[in-house]
């Protein structure tokens, strides 16, 4: 638990935005008739890992894609700090953003059949031009996001003989393989068994630590809780609660939003959440 | 009940005859036998494009009742302008039985069921081969003039094509060598042997290269072939109408234009309707072979 | 290694390019030396050798090249933009979309008033019927929807073509359009190659410029989006260039099928599946597969001739089977 000292310390750090990577004010999006997101804000600083959660239908992923410059919100902005200049997503090159930060989708099924080291390659298509040389930046780059997540091994595979598991970590070397600075993954553990949850968890948080920083949407609460810096709950469209995963995760939060009665229970080695039954 | 199916049936027959009568406005008689009228005097309708390039030039236009509606089209028929102020039918039952003629000619290829129905309906239906050599074209007009009752006309017709035939004889006799010519026709189609074009060719003293190709009948033949054998002369159809056709787009390829080959075009196509204009062709490759 | 492979493949397929190139330029119907005809030409010589190898067969090989290498790379590129290994523009009815544009400007008259007619309304034919395709299918649309997008196309354009050609002056144009729509080479000349050179190169340079594009767009169009790409100008890109490439080739060609189903599909494993690197290949191996067809084509002695674009469907229309019945499992 950090101290109230601290604490203060990290707010203040949120209101000067000194270290911010990502910011977006007064997020609005509504999908036919339907309010997705209902005035969000949300800020990403460097070396933190931001867990988004919610029950389903929240709006995790819509809030995802308009913080990736996928969609354009009807109202409010997201700003990027690409190099200490922040300047809206709209107004960056397409280019120099995918450079900054990378997105991973959450069901992203891969057409035709390439090995699992070409399509790690495509993680590098911002950086480099030449479809016949591929840089030594860029084998470089591919082969350790390869190391990374454990799939240099498969290298040669097609990707339509992996496992799911297999797929997701080669799609997340894809990501690695970009050097982005902030990475947004939408559901990046849904697929994997516990050792590649806590590897994944594992590789966003050093990617965190690293000075970049890391948003995903989560559905594992006892590992959000266990890796992220920051938790921002949403319901609805809105954002419920934000902060220390503690301080969001009560058992009052959890049964208002996700309509389950919980057991909490803060441990040394993590936040253990035993659901208990549906309140409504 | 009964009054009520009694009255739809009623209603039904006021229905149907009024139906018909709008249909056929002129009255419906059973067609008089033919041979009651002298065949000077009969209402004739065909239904054939190339008949009605005979009957135009054979028959008084009092008589014509009506013609095929193609022949009003002056892409297909030389004689598009003699149709004026004719009824033309579009080879329909009700176009035709409504004006009850006397005689309806038919060609071999003319719709067989509705030659099939006419007949059962008791009309005089005459159906002509067409012809496929020269004196099957000179026996065709004259059997066509005794049909319609014009057999001095009919004639003289078949006369001056003969006429026009010998003069093209004589002249081959004149000429030193043969000319070596291919008959280039749409689609890269060459002309060989058994055909009409390839008889007018010999009688104009001009060898068909087909021939030693083995051609019978019609075969689109390579160009470069076609180049190979050296043809001092490509006879091509032109067609009056300048409309685009793909079919011609063969006569335009410049390799044709080399190799001092000249290209003799024929005002009219002999693959439409031979009859009435093989005495222009004939005439036209006459002047064209003098020249040579 | 892989960098390799990719380029002793694109270097043999340009080898045998060229020398099926040079085939079809001395083994035409008839026997005739190149060596004449080049020395013929050189010495200012009009001869026969000289007409029939540089007015007859050239134009036409070059034709065979400029179009087969235009319908492999526009099935490579439409692939890789729908996602889909069944996309091919025969298949999916942007050959019939140019084929309507061109039929219109040849039996109206417009064709004879400006070189560019012609082509030009085969591109916006072709134009059009892309995009209906994609309003139907979608990108990353199922096998199904988007072989039915291609049959509710090719019926459209079809009575479409009818319709124009029931008013057309000329009253053959209905038979001639049919045997024109098979798709065939024989006896063009040099003002068709000119008429289509301009806008099939244009069409090339669009399309092979797309490569990165393509590749990554294999893992969907947010993550290409993300990828630091503009989907929506890429595609635009990839519009015009299909349209360019296929309106000029069905212009002179008509539509000669299934050039971009097979030879992509072929191709597609030996560059490791990546659309990207596909695109180059695939135009080499249309040209080649034109070129051998054509040459076939003209081997044959027969009344009628053989269209090619017969001979393409032969090869291509069980291979069209064999494919969906491969993939009917996974995508429908």
């Amino acid at each position: 638990m950090m101290s109230l000292a601290e604490q203060n310390h990290s707010l203040e750090k949120i209101s000067l935005g000194e270290n911010n990577l990502l910011s977006a004010k007064a997020l609005q999006l509504t999908l036919g008739k339907k309010i997705v997101i209902d005035n969000v804000d949300v800020t990403v600083q460097k070396n933190e890992f931001v867990g988004l959660i919610g029950p389903n239908g929240a709006g995790k992923s819509s809030l995802l894609r308009v913080l990736a410059g996928l969609k354009k919100p009807q109202t409010g902005d997201v700003e990027l700090c690409i190099n200490e200049c922040s300047s809206a997503i709209s107004k960056i090159l397409p280019l120099q953003r995918a450079r900054f930060m990378a997105y991973l989708a959450q069901h992203e099924t891969p057409v035709w059949p390439l090995s699992v080291k070409n399509l790690v390659a495509l993680g590098r298509s911002p950086w480099n031009g030449n479809v016949l040389q591929a840089t030594v930046d860029d084998e470089i780059a591919i082969d350790n996001a390869m190391h990374m997540t454990d799939v240099h091994l498969l290298a040669d595979r097609p990707i339509t003989e992996l496992s799911g598991g297999e797929l997701q970590r080669t799609l997340l070397a894809r990501v690695f393989a970009g050097s982005p600075q902030l990475i947004l993954a939408d559901e990046p553990i849904a697929s994997l068994d516990l050792y590649h949850q806590l590897h994944v968890m594992e590789l966003l948080q050093a990617q965190a630590k690293s000075g970049g920083a890391v948003i995903a949407a989560l559905h594992d609460l006892s590992l959000a809780a266990r890796f992220c810096s920051r938790l921002i709950l949403l319901h609805q469209g809105k954002v419920v609660a934000e902060g220390e995963p503690i301080k969001v995760l009560t058992p009052e939060n959890i049964s208002a939003v996700y309509g389950v009665s919980t057991h909490v229970d803060c441990r040394e080695d993590g936040v253990l959440i035993i659901p208990r039954m549906r309140i409504f | 009940m009964r009054s009520l199916i009694s009255l739809i049936a009623i209603a039904a027959l006021l229905l149907m005859s009024a139906a018909q009568a709008t249909e056929h406005p002129s009255q419906v008689s059973p067609p008089a036998s033919p041979q009651q009228l002298s065949s000077s005097s009969l209402k004739i309708v065909s239904i054939n494009l190339c008949l009605d390039g005979l009957l135009l030039a054979l028959v008084e236009h009092s008589r014509i009742d009506s013609v095929y509606y193609l022949s009003a089209n002056p892409q297909f028929s030389p004689f598009a302008e003699q149709t004026k102020g004719l009824f033309l039918n579009r080879g329909l039952a009700e176009d035709i039985v409504p004006r009850n003629p006397d005689l309806i000619l038919a060609g071999e290829f003319s719709s067989a069921e509705l030659v099939t129905l006419l007949k059962q309906l008791k009309f005089r239906v005459e159906v002509l081969a067409l012809p496929r050599s020269i004196s099957d074209i000179t026996a065709h007009i004259r059997y066509f003039g005794k049909l319609v009752g014009n057999g001095n006309g009919a004639e003289a017709m078949a006369r001056s094509i003969e006429q026009q035939l010998m003069l093209l004889n004589a002249e081959q006799r004149k000429q030193k060598g043969k000319i070596n010519a291919f008959w280039y026709s749409s689609n890269g189609v060459v002309v060989g042997a058994e055909t009409l074009e390839n008889e007018l060719m010999q009688h104009a003293g001009i060898h068909n290269l087909a021939l030693d190709k083995n051609i019978t009948g019609f075969k689109q033949i390579d160009l470069e072939e076609l180049i190979l054998a050296r043809p001092q002369v490509i006879i091509v159809e032109s067609s009056d109408i300048e409309a685009f056709s793909l079919a011609r787009e063969y006569i335009k390829h410049p390799a044709l234009q080399k190799n001092n080959t000249r290209i003799i075009a024929l005002p009219s196509s002999l693959s439409v309707c031979s009859a009435p204009v093989l005495a222009d062709v004939i005439k036209e490759l006459r002047t064209q072979v003098k020249e040579f | 290694m892989q960098k390799n492979t990719f380029l002793y493949l694109i270097i043999s397929l340009l080898l045998a390019v060229v020398m099926a190139f040079l085939a079809s330029l001395s083994i035409g119907n008839q026997a005739i030396s190149i060596m004449q005809a080049s020395k013929d030409l050189y010495q200012g010589n009009e001869s026969l050798h000289q007409t029939v190898v540089w007015d007859i067969r050239l134009p036409r090989v070059v034709l065979a090249l400029l179009v087969g290498g235009s319908l492999g790379l526009a099935g490579a590129a439409m692939q890789g933009l729908l996602r889909n290994p069944l996309a091919e523009p025969g298949i999916l009815g942007v050959s019939s979309g140019a084929a309507l544009g061109a039929v219109i400007v040849l039996y109206f008259g417009f064709a004879a008033s400006a070189w560019y007619w012609l082509p030009g309304a085969a591109i916006a034919g072709a134009f059009i019927a892309l995009l209906l395709v994609y309003l139907l299918a979608g990108s990353g649309s199922s096998v199904l929807s988007l072989i039915l997008a291609g049959v509710a196309i090719n019926a459209i354009t079809g009575a479409m073509i009818a319709v124009a050609l029931n008013f057309a002056p000329s009253l053959f144009a209905l038979q001639e359009i049919v045997f024109w729509l098979m798709g065939s080479l024989a006896n063009r000349n040099i003002h068709h190659v000119y008429i289509a050179a301009p806008f099939i190169f244009i069409g090339w340079f669009l399309l092979l410029s797309r490569y990165r594009f393509l590749n990554a767009l294999s893992l969907g169009e947010e993550t290409a989006t993300s990828l630091g790409f503009h989907p929506q100008r890429e595609r635009n890109i990839l519009f015009v260039g299909l349209a360019l490439c296929v309106g000029a080739s069905v212009a002179v060609s008509g539509s000669i099928g299934f050039v971009g189903l097979v030879v992509p599909h072929l191709l597609r494993p030996l560059v490791g599946y990546k659309p990207g690197r596909l695109l180059l290949v695939s135009a080499l191996g249309g040209a080649l597969l034109v070129l051998l067809a054509d040459i076939f084509v003209r081997q044959l002695d027969v009344a009628r001739e053989l269209k090619l674009g017969v001979v393409t469907s032969l090869l291509g229309g069980p291979f069209f089977l064999m494919l969906i019945l491969k993939t009917r499992s996974r995508w429908i």
